[in-house]
Formats: structure tokens, C-alpha cells, sequence
């Protein structure tokens, strides 16, 4: 039983690394400096969440498991908050969304 | 009395931290806990704050729970979308005003992460009881019909959970 944990929070570690990599090959694929925020952040925060389950499926019930669970809590408050200041500020220096939005 | 019950509630949340924090489960760290709750509130109170903790922070134990739960549901329905968009590659992206109807500034900064973190939206700025909001397929730059789609049901279930 303990295996079969074990190994289905691998599997979900690695569909979490799996994620952020394409968060990373979306920043290179976007020209458009908004839709490159936008995606990256949804993907990555995807990944991150999957891989903490991970780890708390091998670590079974713990206070480790607790500890992430803490963790999940601030990822949840933090990770948009950075997001938004990002992107907040682009706004606020005058980026604006431009009209040939190409993707190649 | 609600003043109380509120205080005792945050306090048990902050000995909870502190148990998880410390690593054991025995009368010290409850006492511990809780003391150190009740000086962080007492703290916050007095010279962080400009108003009073409980009208800044009012958020029912239950509701947080419920509007964790459906955050994690909406994240990975986000994450999916955003990968197909990935792989197709086709953007439209605008920007959207959404006017809301909740008051306190705390519940309007949940309802702005909470629409950063669900499909296609990104908050811009904030002003008054407006949100501007980036879209990454943009229908509709009519704030009527955009607001529903964008804020689904977080506003609700943030504001007292009576769904």
C-alpha cells in the first residue's frame, strides 16, 4: 500500500515538473508581454500545487504533510500577489496591448 | 459576545500554525500557541491596523475552508486551459472593467487573487469598486456580460457563503 503511494506521488511530481516546463517554453513562444503573464502564472502555480501533493502522497500523514499543507496555504496567497505586481506595473509605466498580437 | 467568538477562532487557527510549526502535539505548545496568538493579534490590533481586526479580517472558519477547496478545483481547470492554449498558441487578449459588490478592502483582495488565480485572468488595478482585469480571450469588453463570466461564483462565496 505504501508503494502504491509512493509511487503514484512520483507520477505526480513529475506531471508537476511536466507543467512548469511548459510554463517555460510559453514565455518563449508568446511575443506579447500580457499574454506571457497571464499563462505563466496559471501553469507554474498548476506545477507547483501538483508536485506538493507529491510529496505529501510518499510522506504520508505527518506533520511534515502539515507543514506543506501550510505551505500550499501562502503559495495560494503569495503566488498571485506577485503576479499582480508585475503586471501592475507594466500597466502603470505605460505598456500598452498591441494591436498585432502575432504567435509563431 | 461575536467579538469574542471571533477572537477565539483566530486564536485557535494561530495555536494550530504554532502545532505544526513546533512539530509535537502536547498542553506546552497549545498554551504556547495561544499566548502567542493572542500577542500577535493584540500587536496587530494596536499598531499595524487603522481599523479593528475583526472588521478588517472577517472571514468565516467554514467559508475559508469551502473557498480553499474550490480555488484548488478552479486552479487546475486554469492550468489545463492555459496548456492548451500553449500548444495551440492562439491568444486574443484584452482588457475588462468588472465592478463588484463587496465593500471591505479585505474581501475585494481575495476576490482579485482569486481572479488572477481561475482561467484566462489577471487583475490589473484596482479602483474604487472596480477591478481591471487582463482577459486572454477576450468575448466581450462590455462590463455587464464580462463580470459573471470572470468572477464566476468567488463573489458569493466570499461574501458569506450563501449559495
Amino acid at each position: 500500500m505504501a508503494q502504491i503511494a509512493h509511487l503514484i506521488g512520483q507520477i505526480l511530481i513529475g506531471i508537476g515538473l511536466v507543467f512548469m516546463a511548459f510554463g517555460i517554453y510559453s514565455v518563449l513562444r508568446f511575443r506579447d508581454f500580457y499574454s506571457r503573464v497571464v499563462i505563466t502564472a496559471k501553469v507554474d502555480t498548476v506545477g507547483f500545487l501538483t508536485l506538493i501533493f507529491g510529496a505529501m502522497l510518499i510522506e504520508g500523514f505527518s506533520f511534515f504533510t502539515l507543514k506543506l499543507a501550510l505551505i500550499v496555504v501562502f503559495e495560494l496567497l503569495t503566488s498571485p500577489i506577485s503576479t499582480h505586481s508585475i503586471a501592475h506595473s507594466a500597466y502603470a509605466s505605460g505598456y500598452r496591448i498591441r494591436k498585432d498580437v502575432r504567435v509563431d | 459576545m461575536r467579538r469574542l467568538l471571533h477572537h477565539i477562532s483566530m486564536m485557535a487557527v494561530f495555536a494550530v500554525v504554532w502545532i505544526i510549526l513546533e512539530e509535537q502535539f502536547s498542553l506546552t505548545t497549545v498554551a504556547v500557541g495561544s499566548l502567542i496568538g493572542l500577542l500577535t493579534m493584540i500587536v496587530t490590533n494596536r499598531y499595524v491596523l487603522r481599523a479593528d481586526y475583526e472588521s478588517d479580517y472577517r472571514l468565516g472558519l467554514w467559508v475559508g475552508v469551502r473557498y480553499v477547496a474550490s480555488l484548488i478545483i478552479q486552479i487546475y481547470v486554469a492550468g489545463i486551459q492555459a496548456l492548451i492554449k500553449v500548444l495551440r498558441g492562439q491568444v486574443h487578449v484584452g482588457i475588462v472593467d468588472v465592478h463588484t459588490t463587496l465593500e471591505s478592502d479585505f474581501h475585494i483582495a481575495l476576490l482579485a487573487n482569486s481572479i488572477t488565480l481561475t482561467p484566462g485572468t489577471v487583475t490589473l488595478e484596482r479602483y474604487g469598486n472596480n477591478l481591471r482585469v487582463i482577459w486572454i480571450d477576450c468575448v466581450t469588453t462590455d462590463p455587464e456580460v464580462a463580470g459573471p463570466m470572470i468572477k464566476q461564483n468567488f463573489e458569493r462565496m466570499i461574501s458569506g457563503g450563501k449559495s
